[in-house]
């Protein structure tokens, strides 16, 4: 008997060991086969963000925020819940409360309430979601035995350009359009800093957080995380100075309305660094209310014109410069006719036998036209190349027209070299003519002009910025001499020639006026240019000023257009304290 | 000397089992802010009860105190089965649609379920030992006659557990060592047959009565089918549905630990994904953290103290303490199998604590005063030399059978 019962003590042992070897195959199986594991493993995702422009006294013009949508699984709502629901959501979203039960009602399943939420009503709904969760207003439910529950889900969607300061400093800054990427919507610069410096602003790689998480996707923070860290785009630094810029915005706007203009361009320069304090035009745009697309360009580079009179410094530097005038000279303005072959000029003021200084001062076509008579082709056509006519000014935009310059076989013939000594059958943008005035301002040294100061990623500054022009930053066109001899005669020609009326005691002001008809289809309208480009200095500061009026219905003379405002932006100047009255 | 190694051996499992109460929990206790350790001293002071508990019982004499304990857990957790049914919501709460738990203050809450089950074997030991004559082989009817009312017993029991308290792992337990313990204690072979086969009809009843049950096994299928040949599949039908929800979890727990596991901590399962983590599911939740080397180990400790106590029960000098420490032994070792079987989904079998690891201080006191037990007979039945089976009381037995079914004793061919 005692062997038969430990025969079946034995077999019972045996039985529970063999049973156990089965369970524990299977775990060995189990463990040792590859089972789908990605469902504990998340990855959060952060958007990077594309740059602001920002200007030098630091207002951010442009920036962009991200958006947020908010969806909700109705079937997550209890019927009795749904009035309750609507109005919580109407609470934190701004919403009305009708809009919201009318989408909840549209359909069972995931419904999206709302888009474009900004980052506070982002935050407001997520804590209203966990409120509703733990209040059970959202409740889940069961389907094939798993419990099943998405509730109110408040998550990223895109992001929007935002300029807050509404049409300030437009068109320069240029504009987006959105585009989407998968869900997410993004940003893409289309025109001016925007566009140029797309590749610049735009992010460079989002930030992620990766690693296991719980039953309710929240992140585990253990030794599995793996992060990278978003890097948003380079943040763009003007050299536009916005109170500046906003004053002469302002002037711009007034005189426009005031003369009738299609438009009125104006801006400063600091003249030994070519950085635009402002840079402002009177036709400028806000993206929801654009009316006229022509708005959207820059006409300081975009548009291009005969410049007129304002060119008579340009070319009488040359001549100085290469010997074609002596001193004390003498020259006879014919009394206002005069004829080159069958053309004939005409002054405005009828002069007789002048000192050669006049013919700036004055202003005289006739004189333009002698002065060039024997000047060489070459000469002629590289200098005006050197002072930046013709080719690109170099401004930090996405597209510039340069206009054209007589060729040098053009310059062969008298005529040629007499109408583009005094502004006609050339074309030039404004930036053009700004950049070639400051010359003379800076020691005959030439400077491109800027918008862009530098551009900033995190607290890496990069500021050598590529600028779309042949110029040489800092290369002499003309000689020091020459440059003091013009300037001298420019601020004559506010003290008592054709720019009367912009000079203020205390500061050092010179400059040109300049009138020009507009041509059209080989003849001229009774339409014109208008301009004034000059410079305001104290002991401290130098800075070159440009204006230009087109199309003014007012007064036809720059006197009564260009020279008032030119004023006006030299008296904001002095207010926002970049000038102090020190002569 | 009560048995070392036995006691050695559970103190190991009950440590692993408080350290991994520590671990497991880590997810409820951040969602229901129950503090850091709430989890772990609860299972730190049940643990040291329970040794406690072992130890002083070990000491006990067993002439005196077997009964006396044993039959105290049966009359005892019985009375409490039924009472619970009658006593408020507020002391009996309702946990997962089922009333399992006794709340006591409010502080803890005991399962009699699991000291009636030691109960339960000691009473049928003891009551068999009396009754049965190993050195005879009954008929039919006659050995129906002495077995049937401990199967009355054991139904009513069942209709307590699994009807009431839904608990049906239990009642597979407890009818697992009573088939057992009948077929040593002398029933025979056709016998133990007969009654498994009614049993399970009697199972299958209780299956089909609760609807929940079949979607269980339907569910389950799925995962079997995946084991099975094509031609198979094809001729029982298809079924719809994926692995279920808390299988798929167990077995991607398992699979992410590997052979030397994830490390301890650093588990993900655990984080929601594998409920009952740190009770029906531990064994899985110690393989994703300590690997598939974790498991043979505990494996390996299971084996050597249900060994160690089939050892003991052999060496019994009485047949009560033989028939009591195989029902332990049965009981340990069907709950360990029903667990891991469930959990991997080789049977539709849910909602069994593993012994000694679970976390829940009742399982674990009640083995705690099942292992005591048997650590009392032990001292006994450690003697080298062979004793006679108790004569006295075989004497008794045969009075007791001549009186009562003298008229089925055939001629035995036993063989000492």
């Amino acid at each position: 008997m005692q062997i038969q019962q430990s025969t079946k003590v034995i077999t019972i042992f045996l039985v529970f060991i063999l049973a156990l070897f089965g369970v524990f195959i299977r775990y060995t199986y189990v463990s040792q086969s590859e089972r789908d594991l990605s469902k504990i493993i998340i990855k959060e995702r952060e958007k990077a963000k594309r740059g602001s422009i920002i200007t030098s006294d630091g207002y951010t013009v442009a920036y962009t925020e991200k958006v947020y949508t908010a969806t909700v699984d109705t079937r997550d709502i209890p019927e009795d819940n749904k009035k309750i629901f609507a109005k919580m959501f109407s609470i934190y979203s701004g919403i009305p409360e009708e809009k919201i039960l009318k989408k909840i009602n549209s359909r069972k399943g995931i419904v999206i309430l709302a888009r474009k939420l900004n980052f506070r009503q982002y935050e407001g709904l997520k804590k209203l979601s966990r409120e509703l969760t733990a209040s059970r207003i959202l409740v889940g439910r069961h389907v094939d035995g798993v419990y099943r529950y998405i509730g109110l889900a408040v998550v990223e969607s895109g992001a929007e350009r935002i300029y807050p300061y509404g049409d300030t400093l437009t068109p320069f800054i240029g504009y987006t359009n959105e585009y989407h990427e998968g869900r997410y919507s993004r940003v893409e610069g289309v025109k001016g800093i925007e566009k140029r410096f797309n590749d610049d602003m735009k992010p460079i790689h989002d930030g992620y957080l990766r690693g296991n998480r719980d039953v309710r996707g929240v992140i585990i923070r253990n030794g599995n995380l793996e992060q990278m860290v978003r890097s948003d785009g380079s943040d763009t630094h003007l050299t536009i100075n916005m109170a500046l810029q906003k004053r002469i915005e302002l002037i711009l706007s007034e005189y426009k309305e005031k003369l009738d203009a299609r438009e009125v361009i104006g801006a400063v320069m600091e003249s030994d660094t070519g950085n635009l304090l402002a840079l402002a035009t009177s036709n400028r745009f806000v993206r929801k209310t654009l009316k006229d697309i022509s708005y959207l360009n820059v006409d300081a580079v975009e548009y291009i014109f005969e410049p007129g009179s304002v060119i008579k410094p340009i070319v009488y530097a040359l001549l100085l410069e290469h010997k074609h005038i002596r001193r004390g000279q003498h020259i006879d303005c014919e009394n206002g006719k005069y004829w080159i072959g069958r053309k004939k000029i005409t002054d405005e003021h009828p002069m007789g036998n002048v000192p050669v200084e006049e013919v700036i001062i004055h202003s005289s076509n006739i004189g333009m036209a002698k002065l060039v008579k024997d000047f060489d082709p070459i000469e002629y056509y590289n200098g005006l190349k050197k002072f930046g006519l013709g080719i690109r000014s170099g401004l930090e935009v996405s597209r510039e027209i340069k206009g054209r310059i007589r060729s040098i076989h053009e310059l062969r013939s008298h005529i040629y070299r007499a109408t583009t000594a005094y502004g006609y059958g050339i074309l030039v943008n404004f930036m053009q003519l700004l950049k070639a005035f400051n010359i003379f301002n800076n020691e005959g040294k030439i400077v491109i002009p800027k918008g862009v100061a530098y551009l900033k990623r995190g607290e890496t500054i990069f500021s050598d910025i590529i600028r779309d022009t042949p110029t040489i930053e800092n290369s002499e066109v003309i000689s020091p001499a020459t440059a003091r001899k013009m300037k001298h005669i420019l601020i004559r020609t506010v003290k008592e020639g054709t720019g009367r009326g912009t000079d203020i005691v205390g500061l050092e002001i010179g400059g040109k006026t300049g009138t020009a008809h507009i041509a059209s289809r080989g003849g001229y309208l009774d339409k014109y240019h208008s301009s004034f480009f000059g410079f305001a200095n104290d002991k401290e500061h130098k800075y070159t000023i440009g204006v230009t009026v087109v199309d003014p219905e007012e007064g036809y003379f720059a006197s009564q257009t260009a020279v008032p405002i030119f004023r006006a932006i030299v008296e904001a100047l002095l207010e926002t304290k970049f000038l102090e009255k020190s002569y | 000397m009560a048995d070392r190694l036995i006691f050695k051996i559970v103190v190991i499992l009950l440590t692993i089992g408080v350290v991994f109460s520590y671990s497991l929990s880590s997810y409820l206790m951040v969602r229901f802010h129950t503090g850091e350790f709430s989890y772990v001293l609860k299972q730190m002071v049940f643990a040291i009860a329970s040794i406690f508990t072992m130890w002083s019982i070990s000491r006990l004499e067993p002439d005196k105190w077997m009964h006396r304990i044993g039959m105290t857990l049966f009359l005892g957790g019985l009375f409490l089965m039924i009472i619970m049914n009658f006593l408020p919501r507020s002391i009996v709460p309702e946990i997962g649609g089922a009333s399992r738990w006794i709340s006591i203050f409010g502080i803890f809450s005991i399962a009699p379920v699991e000291f009636f089950k030691i109960g339960f074997i000691y009473f049928i030991s003891w009551s068999m030992s009396r009754k049965v004559d190993i050195h005879y082989q009954y008929r039919f009817v006659s050995e129906f006659k002495i077995f049937f009312p401990y199967f009355v017993v054991y139904l009513i029991s069942v209709l307590f557990i699994t009807v009431i308290q839904k608990d049906l792992g239990q009642s597979v337990v407890l009818g697992t060592a009573l088939i057992i313990l009948t077929y040593l204690a002398g029933g025979s072979g056709s016998f133990i047959f007969k009654i498994v086969i009614s049993l399970t009809i009697v199972f299958i009843g209780l299956i089909v009565t609760f609807g929940h049950r079949i979607e269980r096994i339907a569910s389950w299928w799925i995962v079997v089918r995946n084991w099975l040949p094509d031609w198979m599949v094809k001729v029982t039908g298809e079924t719809s549905g994926t692995e279920p929800y808390q299988v798929q979890q167990a077995l991607g727990a398992v699979s992410h630990g590997g052979f030397w596991g994830v490390g301890l901590g650093n588990g993900i399962f655990k984080y929601g994904f594998l409920s009952e983590v740190h009770t029906d599911f531990v064994l899985e939740g110690i393989a994703e953290e300590l690997g598939l080397f974790a498991i043979i180990v505990i494996f390996t400790l299971f084996t050597i103290l249900i060994q160690r106590i089939l050892k003991i029960a052999n060496r019994s000098p009485r047949r009560v303490f033989f028939l009591f420490n195989i029902g332990i032994a049965v009981s340990i070792g069907v709950t360990l199998l029903i667990n891991t079987y469930g959990a991997t989904s080789l049977i539709p079998m849910k909602g069994i604590p593993v012994p000694f690891l679970s976390y829940g201080g009742s399982s674990m006191l009640a083995l705690s005063f099942g292992i005591g037990m048997v650590l009392m007979t032990s001292k006994e039945a450690n003697s080298p030399i062979q004793q006679p089976l108790g004569e006295p009381q075989t004497y008794i037995e045969e009075v007791n059978r001549v009186e009562h079914d003298i008229s089925n004793i055939q001629p035995s061919k036993f063989t000492s």
